[in-house]
């Protein structure tokens, strides 16, 4: 991979940063109209011209919206993201608590999920249109079309009736109190994410695979005497593996912003509850850091995804090709 | 000494819940230190055949009777465990598509040390085989090629490593599906001589499947002419090309330039297609595009008679086929 | 001119078969979905004309009551009549989930349509457009729209909408391209046909096929979203049905009152399944590699 590829990709990648800041100022700053009217509802007509001027000022929105916004990039530059206006907490604080349950939220999730998908993906694909595959890819379709905030509310209900456990954000148990305390937190709502994440990480395993499967070279190695079982996975899985660890890398960055529900019904305190919380209060510094910060995430790990990519495939891996 | 024996091979393969005969009673003899030509219109059952031998049908094709034997041995009886360890170390294949038929995400050596390694061979000794077999085929460095992955490779270079792939276990019968195909006229030159030269010095009996004539004029003692699943015409290539006894193969040698021409023109051309495989006709197959057929062509099929010099499936004699049938076969 | 003519043939589309709602009818996982999707706007209509029970109808004596002959699927913790109210919720999603896709199909499937046509700047300025969406995991864009937006049908639709342009822009840019380097557009071009003629006679059938299979996937993540919104507080506001704020109210009495949730839920289900479904069909139907 050659330096002037990766310069490019990081140049194009800080101009999309800067646009996505650009988006997220728009959305939520000028979108949603007057900050303070939004915050102190009615409470705002009974302001006096100067205590609004003065609020305004505050806030910094008696200059331009153009003005507004650099001072607000320039903020975030120095790892500024404003203030809760609730609790007057600095929402980089908030999101530095928040974002690890995230985080180990999805790691875990994808633990589960990657192995589970890929299997069910092979297997199916290892028989088309036999029982094995039709059933896979009947539980696989299900997977994705039943709502994830069906799948979380039916085992908060079941582990509520079997083990008398009610999920609730007070008893948060953080991975450095206890290992196992969280893990017990942690393991179902991470269960719960990964049904769907294994029924899309089977379906792109199944129809790489299907697709490499095909190919000449796999025929060449039977033609060699290789195993079977060598066949499957040093040739078919491993020619198949690069759409699936680009594929798993998108969902990867997916889930960032996508554990919502599960942390909202298992009330776990991460970036999904953080997000939704400053929305239901009008928060809107929390909604432009969340924001920003997983559209930010999404943006790098897919720029990761990108070189794992490329550093996985000789064929870009190299430098000069020839013609 | 005979080492590959095709008998009387049927192969079929299932489509819309039925199955349709592909190969349809191929026989063939092939001996060691020989090579026979393969030839037909596309479609006519020469990969199939060739698969046949090797025991990698695509899904859904299977071989319904006959046998195959190597050194004696009948493959079709085996079980799948046995029949994978004679790919390679018995029968090798070659392929029309060297761009396709290399893995991409690994090197040409480990392609063919895996090879020697699904054998037992390990260690130093794959090592030490994996280059002279790059070495053997007259690629130049074996150790980089070894390292190189296949697409830092030449066309050339990579149906040379497929053959070096091939050869590395010394199998007794080599299977060639139309290798140079995709390859320029120069780089074709040179692959057959090679297979030509590796074949003497390691006395293999090879089958080299082609659609094209001049190339089997130029590498092949005998020629086998399929046809629609069957072989319609069995001879030596020197009694072939001089005359030959079926009017398909007739038909095929009028349409191609002089055999020492090396431009090649478009694919053989002869009106009308071939028949489908799933309404064959009843008579001969070839009747309805044959130009010399008679009226009991279209209602029995024709076996195999040896007549001139070579083993056809036609029931009318080159004699009966008259005027027009002489300005066919006549070289341009 | 007739050489004209046999230069620029149409967009070569497959010829003498059945017609597309045919085909996708022929296939079958095409088949179930068409069916799984009209029994759904069956309910949805018949909801409209309020057969039956009022969603919104309260009932003090019949509470959380399981299926009977008087309410089929039972009623909620308000009395209210479940199958009334999954049958106007589904016509709330299905609501929400046309109107976004229709404005994501127009407004994005033209630009891609226009920028692919046209290149140069129009093209560079709505390529950076789409790129900056696509940077944003499409949920959280959707939610960060209606914590803008607010509440509200319309707001979640169009917060679906903007989420789902970007993606109709590749699906039909992709395509133009396609077309527009190909012979029969170049040759046009060269005969000086005009960029009109050659973008309704020729570009245009070739990005319908795409941009169909694309609708019946939008549509399903559409009702999933809108649920899921719904669910959080965030999307259509009660009293008004919606599936999602069904299974959300349904938590407190699961699983002893199992109504409450199932129905609601398999409503969801039905419509994703048979979308998906339908988007295979239609897969299937225009790719006639695969069959
Ligand atoms: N899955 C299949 N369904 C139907 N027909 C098939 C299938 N696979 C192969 N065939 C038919 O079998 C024949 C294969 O011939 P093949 O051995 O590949 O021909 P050749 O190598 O001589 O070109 C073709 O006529 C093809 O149409
Ligand atoms: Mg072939």
């Amino acid at each position: 991979m050659s330096l002037r590829y990766l310069l490019g990709r990081v140049a194009g990648m800080l101009g999309t940063l800067v646009g996505v800041a650009v988006v997220v100022f728009v959305v939520l700053r000028a979108l949603p109209g007057d900050t303070i009217t939004a915050k102190l509802g009615t409470q705002a007509a009974t302001l006096t011209a100067d205590q609004r001027a003065a609020l305004r000022h505050f806030y910094g929105l008696d200059s331009s919206p153009v003005t507004q916004f650099f001072r607000w990039f320039g903020g975030l530059l120095h790892g500024d993201l404003g203030v809760s206006m609730d609790t007057g907490v600095p929402v980089t604080h908030l999101i530095g608590d928040a974002l690890p349950v995230t985080l180990e939220l999805a790691v875990l999730a994808m633990v589960i999920a990657v192995p589970v998908g890929v299997l069910f993906g092979m297997l199916a694909a290892s028989r088309p249109g036999a029982v094995r595959d039709l059933s896979v890819q009947g539980v696989g379709l299900l997977g994705l079309a039943v709502p994830e905030f069906v799948v979380a509310t039916v085992t908060v209900a079941w582990l509520a009736s079997a083990f008398a456990y009610t999920p609730s954000a007070g008893t948060y148990v953080s991975i450095g109190d206890s290992f196992g305390g969280n893990l017990r937190q942690m393991l179902y709502p991470a269960l719960v994410l990964a049904i769907g994440l294994a029924a899309t990480v089977m379906r792109t395993t199944r129809s790489a695979y299907l697709e490499a499967a095909g190919s000449d070279f796999v025929r060449t190695a039977r033609g060699k005497g290789v195993t079977e079982a060598r066949v499957r996975f040093r040739h078919i899985l491993h020619n198949a593996g690069i759409p699936i660890v680009t594929m798993v890398g998108i969902q990867f960055g997916y889930l960032l912003g996508g554990t919502l529900v599960v942390e909202q019904v298992f009330a776990l305190p991460g970036l999904g509850r953080l997000l939704l919380d400053g929305i239901l209060h009008q928060d809107y510094a929390i909604v432009q850091g969340v924001t920003l910060l997983v559209a930010a995430a999404f943006v790098v790990v897919n720029f990761g995804v990108d070189v794992v990519y490329r550093l996985l495939d000789p064929r870009t891996r190299s430098e000069g090709r020839r013609a | 000494m005979t080492v590959l024996r095709i008998e009387d091979l049927h192969t079929v393969v299932r489509s819309r819940g039925r199955d349709l005969p592909v190969v349809r009673g191929v026989s063939l003899d092939v001996d060691a230190g020989e090579i026979v030509g393969l030839v037909g219109e596309s479609g006519s059952g020469k990969s199939f055949t060739a698969l046949s031998v090797l025991g990698l049908l695509p899904e859904g094709a299977r071989v319904t009777s006959g046998r195959i034997l190597v050194d004696g041995e009948d493959l079709v009886a085996l079980r799948e465990r046995d029949r994978r360890t004679r790919r390679g170390s018995t029968v090798a294949m070659i392929y029309q598509d060297p761009m396709t038929a290399l893995n991409p995400l690994m090197t040409v050596g480990a392609q063919i040390a895996e090879g020697l390694r699904a054998h037992g061979i390990r260690g130093p000794e794959a090592k030490r085989r994996t280059l002279a077999a790059i070495e053997e085929v007259g690629l130049p460095k074996p150790d980089r090629i070894a390292r190189s992955y296949p697409h830092r490779l030449s066309g050339g270079q990579r149906q040379r490593v497929v053959i070096a792939s091939a050869l590395a276990l010394r199998p007794r019968v080599l299977i060639a599906d139309e290798p140079t195909t995709a390859l320029d006229v120069t780089i074709q030159q040179q692959i057959l001589a090679l297979v030509d030269e590796l074949r003497t010095e390691h006395d293999l009996a090879v089958l080299w499947i082609t659609h094209d004539l001049g190339v089997v004029a130029r590498i092949a003692a005998r020629v086998a002419v399929m046809y629609a699943g069957r072989v319609a015409e069995q001879a030596g290539t020197r009694e072939l090309f001089a005359a030959p006894q079926h009017p398909y193969s007739a038909a095929l040698l009028a349409s191609i330039p002089s055999p020492t021409d090396t431009e090649r023109g478009p694919l053989p051309q002869i009106g009308g297609a071939p028949p489908d495989l799933a309404a064959l006709p009843a008579g001969c197959p070839f009747e309805p595009r044959c130009a010399y057929r008679e009226d009991r062509c279209a209602t029995g099929e024709p076996e195999p008679v040896h007549r001139g010099g070579s083993d056809t499936a036609c029931f009318v004699p080159r004699e009966r086929w008259g005027v027009r049938g002489d300005a066919m076969e006549e070289p341009a | 001119m007739t050489r004209a003519a046999t230069l620029v043939a149409p967009a070569p589309r497959t010829a003498g078969q059945p017609s597309l709602p045919r085909r996708i009818v022929a296939d079958r996982n095409g088949l179930i979905g068409v069916v799984l999707v009209g029994l759904l706007v069956v309910v949805a209509v018949v909801s409209l004309v309020h057969l039956g029970q009022d969603p919104l109808a309260q009932n003090r004596t019949g509470q959380l009551a399981g299926p009977s002959g008087a309410h089929w699927l039972g009623t909620d913790q308000f009395g209210r009549d479940i199958a009334a109210r999954v049958a106007a919720g589904v016509f709330a999603s299905l609501r929400v989930a046309l109107v976004s896709v229709g404005m994501a199909t127009i407004v994005g499937g033209l630009l891609g349509v226009l920028s692919g046509f046209a290149g140069g700047v129009l093209d560079a300025v709505v390529g950076r457009c789409t790129d900056v969406l696509f940077a944003f995991p499409a949920t959280l864009l959707a939610l960060a729209l209606v914590a803008a937006l607010g509440h509200g049908w319309f707001n979640t639709a169009i917060a679906i909408a903007v989420v789902y342009t970007p993606i109709f822009v590749r699906v039909a840019r992709g395509p133009v391209l396609t077309v527009r380097e190909s012979e029969y557009v170049k040759a046009g071009r060269v005969l000086g046909f005009s960029r009109s003629r050659l973008l309704f006679r020729h570009v245009l059938p070739n990005v319908g096929a795409p941009i169909a299979v694309q609708v019946a996937l939008a549509l399903s993540w559409a009702i999933l979203t809108e649920a899921g919104l719904s669910f959080l507080g965030l999307g259509t506001q009660p009293p008004s049905p919606s599936l999602g704020l069904m299974v959300s109210d349904a938590r407190n009495f699961f699983p002893d009152a199992w109504w409450t949730l199932l129905f609601p839920a398999l409503a969801v289900v039905v419509a994703v399944v048979g979308l998906n479904m339908v988007g295979d069909g239609l897969r299937n139907a225009l790719d006639p590699r695969r069959s």
